[in-house]
């Protein structure tokens, strides 16, 4: 017990408070990026996103509560002061806050995050080491093709194909949206379906949210998952030849001992950055992904902020998936600092 | 009977364009107790010599050819379960690079117990802690809990190599093998490990097969020495006698170039770069490097002489009716 409050006490040490002030910081910048971008490109945004014929006294009220006829500087002091109080200015579209916008479109967006996530562990991880036991094998080079393919076709290709595949023609599937209408009324707690489902009891509606997942999912993940198998590979086939396997292995301890331990850990501290950075990629290419699968997630409502030129919803919009990066990335290094003693202890400056 | 023969041992690596032609007929002994040298510059076959005997190579290597017998049964003719029984508990080994050798994701105990979990099956899993902590003192490393407790990065070098011998022990119970174990260590340290290593082995009966560049170590260390050259056993003497009148001019121009401490001299080393094992030079391997070589030795290769009692010598300055040099 003391041991494990101790691994959260250092983990906390270690990872969050190093990473806070940077990821303030990156937050920061990145906000005051996007801002001046937003508000530089030609346009006048009000009449984008109102229409051309709205009266002049109506544009200049909007101005007005948008701040736009002051100078740059103290608009984005502005919107400053209202991040603090968790607000993210007004949507010239929605007319709402555009915090609230996000709170309903974001969890829909994450569920398909996690659901890739979990996805690509289960593929990544057992195609990698079977890949790797034999290579040159047909299991090997089976796998080595369907990587070719995964990494060819794109996100959305994916998603087109499993659709026409298992929607159209198999009808196994659900082709669109994110749940069956009869399930509609399951009471929202989290945002995400398959756990207010859950939480529901209702166990036909959890199973009819996986099938509406599942389709989203594998076109969002399938390349990246196969591609992070091959390098699981790559690391098991290094790490096979090394001086500690030849040195197992003249003390007879058997292969699989020596290859689904210690051959695998090595390999798999080798993958795990490499598969943070995909997942978190995923929030950028699962616009593509929804707005063909019809999920009601973040996409379309970014889409739309940025061709109506919505001035605060395109930031609040890159603000979100800026910190879906931070969070992905501290994860991937509480994972990395609870598996690889070299960092764990390092960092401790025990070595 | 031999504890070990090796007889004709013939092993190939393999790339996908070229096959290199690496131990080419190579035969060695070692009875009970004995304690061989085998040396050579670096890239003539030693390492991979003891690595066919424990059939370790990496999956380029092929063994194409040969014998080795082990308390007379031929390991590669024998089912993989008896030579792993082998690997487990009658030949040990010592790695030349110590941080290599240990897995830097485990702690040195989870490594080691998995070891003896092979090595002395026999043994109650209880018992395996206080072993491993018994062969840790025997390596002279007395605080065994906090080496146990440690992963390989957080030892020194010379620590981390008294933990791989102490490994090696546990498997050891009839035959050593030390693959340069001081090659990648301070050359303060170096003495000491291999003094250890000479000390353990009297200690507890075994044989041994040394690698080591270490001249001097290796003819305080061993009574008889095999000099490889290319692939190939060049010569064979009594340890005293070699160091005092080698008769192959490879093994004369070996010990030339060994640096001496009594010496302001720096060794001349040997002119010329060993071959090329894809395409290994006919007849002697030594030939287009030897000062001495004449027209059959790029012809025949030179057959084992015995020059006298226990003394072999490869080349044909010493074969009969050859009358070379």
């Amino acid at each position: 017990m003391g041991k494990t409050k101790a691994f959260f006490k250092s983990i906390y040490k270690n990872v969050f408070v190093r990473r806070a002030l940077r990821s303030l910081l990156s937050l920061l910048g990145l906000s005051l990026l996007i801002f001046i971008l937003a508000r530089v490109l030609p346009g006048d945004p009000i009449k984008t996103a109102l229409g051309p014929d709205i009266p002049e006294e109506v544009v200049e009220r909007y101005r007005e509560m948008l701040n736009l006829n002051k100078p740059l500087y103290l608009q984005y002091f502005y919107w400053l002061m209202d991040v603090f109080q968790l607000k993210l200015g007004r949507s010239l579209v929605t007319i709402r806050d555009v915090s609230a916008d996000i709170t309903d479109f974001f969890p829909a967006t994450l569920e398909l995050l996690l659901a890739s996530a979990v996805f690509r562990i289960i593929v990544a991880f057992p195609l990698g080491v079977l890949s790797g036991r034999k290579p040159g094998a047909t299991m090997d080079n089976a796998i080595r093709v369907l990587a070719y393919v995964g990494i060819c076709i794109p996100t959305f290709g994916w998603a087109i194909i499993l659709q026409l595949v298992f929607a159209y023609w198999l009808n196994w599937l659900p082709a669109i949206g994110r749940i069956s209408e009869e399930f509609m009324g399951i009471p929202k707690v989290t945002g995400l379906m398959t756990i207010d489902s859950l939480i529901s009891g209702n166990v036909p509606a959890f199973i009819d949210v996986l099938k509406h997942l599942l389709i989203p999912t594998v076109a969002l993940s399938i390349g990246g998952a196969v591609q992070e198998a091959r390098i699981l590979r790559a690391g098991m086939i290094e790490n096979i030849s090394r001086d500690y396997v030849l040195n197992m292995k003249s003390h007879g301890i058997p292969e699989r001992i020596i290859y689904f331990k210690y051959v695998l850990k090595p390999s798999i501290i080798a993958v795990v950055p490499t598969m943070g950075l995909d997942v978190a990629s995923t929030v950028g290419n699962a616009f593509l992904v929804e707005s063909i699968c019809n999920w009601p997630g973040m996409s379309r409502y970014g889409m739309m902020a940025m061709l109506r030129k919505d001035l605060n919803a395109i930031v609040g919009v890159v603000l979100v998936i800026g910190i879906v990066y931070i969070v992905i990335n501290t994860i991937t290094d509480i994972i990395l600092y609870a598996i690889d003693p070299r960092i764990r202890l390092k960092e401790r400056g025990e070595s | 009977m031999n504890l070990l023969e090796v007889r004709n041992l013939r092993v190939n690596y393999r790339s996908y364009w070229y096959t290199y032609h690496v131990l080419n007929d190579v035969s060695l002994q070692v009875s009970q107790g004995d304690k061989v040298g085998l040396i050579g510059e670096s890239g003539s076959g030693k390492t991979t010599l003891l690595k066919s005997i424990l059939q370790i190579l990496p999956p380029q290597g092929r063994i194409v050819s040969g014998e080795v017998l082990w308390k007379g049964t031929d390991l590669l003719k024998v089912s993989k379960d008896y030579v792993t029984n082998v690997r487990r508990k009658e030949v040990g080994m010592i790695f030349q690079d110590p941080l290599g050798a240990l897995n830097p994701v485990f702690k040195v105990k989870e490594q080691f117990l998995d070891i003896l979990r092979h090595s002395h099956s026999d043994h109650d899993k209880s018992d395996h802690l206080s072993l491993a902590e018994e062969l840790l003192r025997s390596v002279m490393l007395p605080d065994t809990a906090r080496v146990l407790e440690s992963y390989p990065f957080q030892l020194s070098g010379g620590m981390r190599q008294r933990v791989i011998i102490a490994m090696a022990l546990a498997s050891a119970r009839d035959l050593l093998l030390a693959d340069e174990p001081t090659t990648n260590l301070d050359v303060t340290i170096q003495d000491q490990i291999l003094r250890l290593i000479g000390e353990l082995v009297v200690k507890r009966g075994l044989s041994m097969i040394l690698v080591s560049h270490a001249l001097g170590m290796v003819a305080k260390m061993t009574h008889r020495v095999y000099v490889m050259y290319a692939g190939s056993i060049v010569e064979e003497a009594p340890t005293l006698k070699l160091f005092s009148e080698p008769l192959h001019p490879y093994t004369s121009m070996l010990i030339e170039s060994a640096p001496r401490l009594a010496s302001t001299r720096l060794g001349e080393g040997i002119k010329g770069n060993p071959p090329d094992y894809r395409y290994p030079p006919s007849g002697c391997r030594f030939h287009p490097r030897c000062p001495y070589a004449t027209g059959i030795c790029k012809e025949v290769r030179p057959p084992n002489v015995e020059v006298s009692k226990h003394r072999y010598v490869a080349c044909h300055m010493y074969s009969e009716g050859a009358g070379g040099g």
